[in-house]
């Protein structure tokens, strides 16, 4: 099967200027990465602030291009200006700060502006618009003035703007930083629903632990870098390597290593803390019937 | 609340005149305001006052919100009005020392100040009754002959739209670093005009730095959804006329009759 | 040395159609040397009430007292109030404007007509404290990172030198290591400088870690308001006002209700971590 995203020897590349505007240094945002990521697939890209993370996502929507390296959008070259309505359609991207990326004054048009732009019929733009709508909860809200709406429903209506474009694949750069936690879990919660029914490839980009919990694989980034990439759990259980990274293990977790580290012979790839409870209560068992 | 504040401030009612397609409408303003011209004399407010007052009827605002528009210029208006009643020449009605008063100054000074009033509380039916999003839509339709004569006229209508979605947003801005650096002890009420000015580059800097920055994640995500331009776009509302329309501009016609009319038989 | 507000309400937008009454009946006192964390919704009326501590915003009714004055008396000097009582808002690093960094947290002491040494003094010393190196006080606070910039914006507030430091959100949208540096950072200056903080969070497990006491607000009242293992212990109200608790205090008092032996009510990481194993330990008979 032809994979949604690949990307080849990723290398981009900017110059920092001084005061002056001579260029002080030459900055490698994203070194080398090599990733695959297939269809329908729930995929989280995680790092600190300044590891490239939303350098990277940038290119999966062909809004920088590759210093090195080949960037493919389900098939399409990111450098192929040909490809490019086609390329940004295919790979959605919903944005860190809720109101920069609002164009409309209502929120069924903003919902409308993507597919407007491909130049869909207004016959089929009001039902694409009212089924992205339903699909993220926002009908009763479509006549309202974006600025009326919480962080969470600004992010959600970001996300039926793509939907309204038919894209296969949604990018969320750090969609939920900014949002308080009731917004953050509408957000996870609608791209989840999505990503399991409609079989919408979600690219998570987040610093978020407790969200990558539910992805399929994790890549996490350093300095440019794919340092370490799997699944939840094999990437829970590099501890060090995740604090060398800026971030710290979702709490059940750190938990699990608390106890490992106190001499407890608990497993440290759990996820959630109703794992953990299983477990302690495994050790429990085992060690009080002896 | 800051976030609503609408530019030209739309009165939200069900309305005749508010389901008037926006090109119709501001067709229509315009006659309207240049018809106003074409007379000097009081004859002419014999057609153009019932119109008015027809129209204002069917839109349902209230005539209190068409006289607020008149606040900003109540100074200009009383400045027209004197300079007309006493610097007209003509028979004398009153003589004051150097002051003239005429009968031909009474006159120009009605009917001046009269249009100017009409002209605006007009003009400022259309905003009351159109949203900016209309009037913008509205506008870029009226204007896309001149795209043959290479005016941007999308991308205008586009920067309007976009003014009108970030300006509420930036009034809030101002707001929070007004007292981000007032809890920093900053004084914006105190000292000298020069002062004040100066005072004001703390708000000012981080504002127009937010703004830069607000201005350029739009333009990412305005790419990221595939915008290009103008060209190709379909629209999930396009303005269509419909027979409500045919019968505005019919009324507008009897209107521009009617002048024409009231203009040529009626002398004074 | 406090902050007293008595019998506060505050109704935003009076006589508009937006009428809302943000703050009913709110009293509570903020002592000296205390560490508090306030909890709520979006909305709840946290931000009026970190706005009303620092005179930026006056009650509807009610009285604010600032040590047993009331700062609404025209003979209170708001701007010294203000220095006092610093308030850092969230995303600080908004407000930079200034050329270099040693200049923008120069603004509030200058502000504050302290003596030019003192300026200078107080701007280095902040500076140092928020983890500022040298190398970076003529620079540009543009062309700093995200951290970077908001531990400058909240220099620029320490350098005036306050008794009391509001901030609201401090953490938000910072990723995992620049958060436990500003709160880090909090509670370095709580056990140091003696400063009274009291921080907005909507991260439950950082309420758990760094403050002492804990004021939670719904709807526009202060709803709990007491020492963090009191207000942990009401797990179901929390959960019924949409804020809940922080999972491994969940965790624990699950293991509870199960029937495991855990010692107390620990809700930082650290006490979480020995009191299971304490528990596990004494279920297997000290044999592991």
């Amino acid at each position: 099967m032809k994979k949604i995203v690949e990307i080849k020897n990723l290398v981009h590349e900017y110059a920092r200027r001084d005061s002056e505007g001579n260029v002080a240094e030459i900055v490698r945002a994203v070194d080398s990465v090599n990733l695959e990521i297939e269809p329908g697939a729930f995929v989280a890209v995680l790092g600190a602030n300044g590891s490239g993370k939303s350098t990277l996502a940038k290119h999966l929507n062909a809004l920088l291009m590759p210093t090195e390296g080949t960037v493919l959008i389900d098939g399409k070259n990111t450098e192929d200006r040909e490809k490019l309505l086609d390329i940004r359609k295919t790979a959605g991207m919903v944005f860190q700060n809720p109101d920069n990326q609002i164009v409309a004054n209502v929120v069924e048009e903003d919902v409308a502006f993507g597919p407007e732009n491909l130049g869909v019929p207004t016959e089929k733009l009001e039902k694409r618009v009212h089924d992205s709508l339903k699909a993220v909860d926002l009908f009763e809200e479509r006549k309202k003035s974006p600025n009326r709406l919480s962080g969470g429903q600004k992010q959600r209506a970001a996300i039926a703007g793509i939907l309204a474009m038919r894209s296969k694949c949604i990018i969320l750069d750090e969609a939920t930083a900014m949002l308080d936690p009731v917004g953050r879990k509408q957000v996870l919660q609608a791209v989840l629903e999505l990503n399991r029914e409609e079989h919408i490839t979600v690219i998570l980009i987040t610093h978020f632990m407790e969200e990558v919990i539910e992805a399929d694989q994790i890549f996490v980034m350093k300095q440019g870098e794919v340092v370490l990439s799997g699944t939840p759990r094999q990437v829970f259980s590099r501890k060090e390597l995740l604090e060398e990274c800026g971030l710290t293990l979702p709490d059940a977790a750190r938990i699990a290593w608390g106890l490992k580290l106190k001499g407890l012979s608990v497993r440290t790839d759990v996820l959630s803390m109703q794992e953990l409870e299983e477990e302690l209560n495994g050790i429990g068992v085992s060690h009080g019937g002896v | 609340m800051i976030r609503d504040i609408t530019i030209g401030q739309y009165y939200r009612t069900e309305s005749v005149i508010h389901r008037l397609d926006p090109r119709v409408k501001i067709v229509g303003t315009l006659c309207y305001m240049i018809s106003l011209f074409t007379f000097q004399s009081f004859a002419g407010y014999l057609a153009a006052i019932p119109f008015f007052a027809f129209v204002l009827l069917l839109s349902r605002v209230p005539f209190s919100y068409t006289v607020k528009g008149l606040k900003p210029v109540f100074v200009m208006l009383i400045l027209t009005s004197v300079l007309n009643l006493f610097w007209t020449e003509g028979t004398v009605i009153v003589r004051l020392g150097f002051v003239v008063v005429t009968w031909e100054g009474l006159k120009r000074m009605i009917v001046i100040s009269l249009r100017l009033i009409l002209l605006i509380i007009g003009a400022s039916v259309l905003t009351l009754t159109t949203t900016p999003n209309q009037l913008t839509d509205g506008l870029e339709h009226l204007f896309s002959p001149l795209k043959k004569v290479h005016v941007p006229v999308h991308e205008i209508a586009m920067m309007m739209s976009i003014a009108l979605r970030f300006i509420p947003i930036l009034i809030e801005e101002t707001g929070r670093i007004m007292k981000a650096q007032t809890a920093r002890g900053a004084d914006f009420e105190t000292g000298s005009v020069l002062r004040r000015i100066k005072n004001m580059f703390p708000i000012f800097i981080p504002l127009f730095v937010s703004a830069v920055h607000r201005a350029g994640d739009l333009a990412d995500a305005m790419d990221a959804r595939c915008y290009h331009g103008g060209a190709g776009r379909t629209k999930l509302h396009p303005l269509h006329y419909t027979g409500r329309d045919s019968a505005a501009f019919f009324v507008l016609l009897l209107y521009l009759l009617l002048l024409y009319f009231v203009k040529r038989y009626i002398p004074y | 040395m406090s902050i007293l507000l008595d019998h506060v309400n505050y109704i935003y937008g009076e006589n508009t159609p937006d009428e809302k009454q943000a703050l009913i009946d709110v009293s509570v006192e903020i002592k000296e040397n205390e560490m508090i964390a306030l909890v709520g919704h979006t909305g709840s009326g946290k931000s009026t009430f970190v706005q009303l501590l620092n005179g930026l915003e006056a009650p509807s009714s009610g009285t604010v007292y600032y040590q047993g004055t009331d700062i609404s008396e025209p003979s209170f000097s708001k701007r010294e109030l203000r220095g006092k009582v610093g308030l850092v808002f969230q995303y600080p690093e908004y407000q930079l404007f200034e050329e270099t960094v040693i200049r923008d947290v120069q603004f509030g002491p200058k502000n504050m007509g302290f003596r030019d040494l003192d300026i200078e003094l107080y701007s280095f010393e902040a500076l140092k404290k928020v983890g500022i190196g040298d190398e970076l006080l003529d620079a540009s606070p543009l062309s700093l990172s995200g951290g970077q910039k908001r531990r400058v914006a909240i220099a620029g507030v320490l350098a005036m030198q306050p008794e009391f430091l509001i901030l609201d959100e401090p953490a938000a949208g910072l990723d995992p290591a620049g958060k436990r540096e500003i709160m880090e950072l909090l509670k370095s200056l709580h056990e140091e400088k003696k400063i009274t903080i009291l921080f907005v969070s909507h991260s439950m497990e950082d309420v758990a870690e760094y403050a002492k006491r804990v004021l939670v607000m719904n709807e526009g009242r202060i709803v709990l308001d007491g020492r963090s293992e009191q207000i942990f212990s009401y797990q179901k109200e929390l959960e019924q006002i949409g804020l809940g608790v922080p999972q491994s205090v969940s965790l624990v008092n699950s293991l509870k209700k199960h029937g495991w032996d855990i010692k107390g009510m620990p809700i930082k990481y650290g006490e979480t971590v020995e009191a299971i194993y304490e528990a596990v330990t004494r279920r297997s008979g000290g044999s592991i």
